[in-house]
């Protein structure tokens, strides 16, 4: 393995440690970052960035809780 | 125009700048060790100085609000990434020291013997982001203010080193203190921290209008500290439903 796949590899786990919680935040803060376009009252937007990564932060610990006793 | 209002405006804005990233350099450094924390720190400034050099105003053209996004967006996922573990572990899921174990199994995979020297790649890159985004913030106030002419920039320039030069001296006197504080209490601070400042970053950018602006740092904080509550709860309940099961079925 060379040094920069390593390197890849390194800073990829820096942010991922579980794919399907790291895409779901991501996707969510894409949906959000296009949302104003939409024109909703920009701070329900504010509420409605964290309220849905607030939602994937509780899925994602009960989820691995779970995978933890299967 | 008087340069004593010019540095006194760079250096009470670039205070908060400098203050919020201290927050999460010290938070990092009291669990992750200094030696990372710091060093992401520095060489973030040395890149932001280095940058300034080399463009110089032609940042202004630059949009903020991408940096925002861009190093926001980073910091959300880092952030969750880092208080998701934290809830974990007070739940009980995953072990106390489970990341020194990790680091260790991968240490040895990779063949290396770097870690004997301390040096720590989370707490950089963490130190890094929290000083980048900030520092930038620091840049832009400062070409805002010097705005004006050449003569301008340096007092504001003045006013944000002699801020720099405070929120250096204040970490080092606050630095031991905090050693005090239980290693998993810090982590899970942080992870509160680093969401918060995330999701207000990536918000800024991409256009809303926080309430009481730079005040609704304290109302995410607040609100990732009773989400993540809420969750180590939940967690401990699963959990211990899931050790109920696995009992019963061993008894029957």
């Amino acid at each position: 393995m060379n040094w920069a796949s390593v390197l890849l590899q390194t800073i990829w786990r820096l942010f991922v440690d579980d794919g399907a919680f790291a895409l779901s935040a991501a996707a969510w803060l894409a949906f959000m970052w296009q949302l104003p376009a939409v024109g909703l009252n920009p701070i329900w937007n504010c509420g409605l960035l964290f309220f849905g990564l607030g939602l994937i932060l509780v899925h994602g610990v009960l989820r691995r809780t779970k995978d933890h006793h299967h | 125009m008087q340069v004593g209002p010019l540095v006194m405006a760079g250096f009470l804005a670039s205070l908060v700048e400098c203050v919020e990233a201290l927050t999460i350099v010290l938070a990092v450094g009291s669990t992750r060790g200094w030696r990372g924390s710091v060093s992401g720190s520095v060489v973030a400034i040395v890149v932001l100085i280095l940058i300034v050099g080399a463009f110089g105003r032609a940042l202004e053209q630059v949009p903020i609000e991408l940096v925002q996004i861009f190093v926001g967006g980073l910091l959300v996922i880092f952030g969750l990434r880092w208080l998701r573990k934290a809830i974990l572990r007070s739940a009980g899921v995953i072990a106390l020291h489970d990341e020194a174990a990790a680091f260790a199994a991968e240490k040895r995979r990779m063949g290396t013997a770097s870690g004997s020297s301390g040096w720590d790649l989370v707490a950089f890159a963490t130190s890094f982001q929290i000083t980048m985004l900030e520092g930038a913030e620091v840049v832009f106030i400062v070409l805002g203010i010097g705005a004006g002419g050449a003569g301008l920039t340096v007092a504001a320039s003045i006013g944000a080193v002699a801020a720099l030069v405070v929120t250096v001296a204040t970490g080092i006197i606050v630095h031991r203190p905090l050693a005090s504080i239980p290693e998993n209490l810090l982590k899970f601070i942080v992870g509160v921290l680093l969401s918060a400042f995330g999701t207000f970053w990536f918000g800024e950018g991409a256009g809303m209008l926080w309430p009481g602006t730079e005040w609704s740092l304290a109302g995410l904080t607040l609100g990732y500290l009773l989400v993540a509550v809420t969750a180590v709860r939940l967690c401990r309940v699963t959990r211990q439903k899931g050790l109920d099961a696995v009992a019963l079925g061993k008894a029957s």
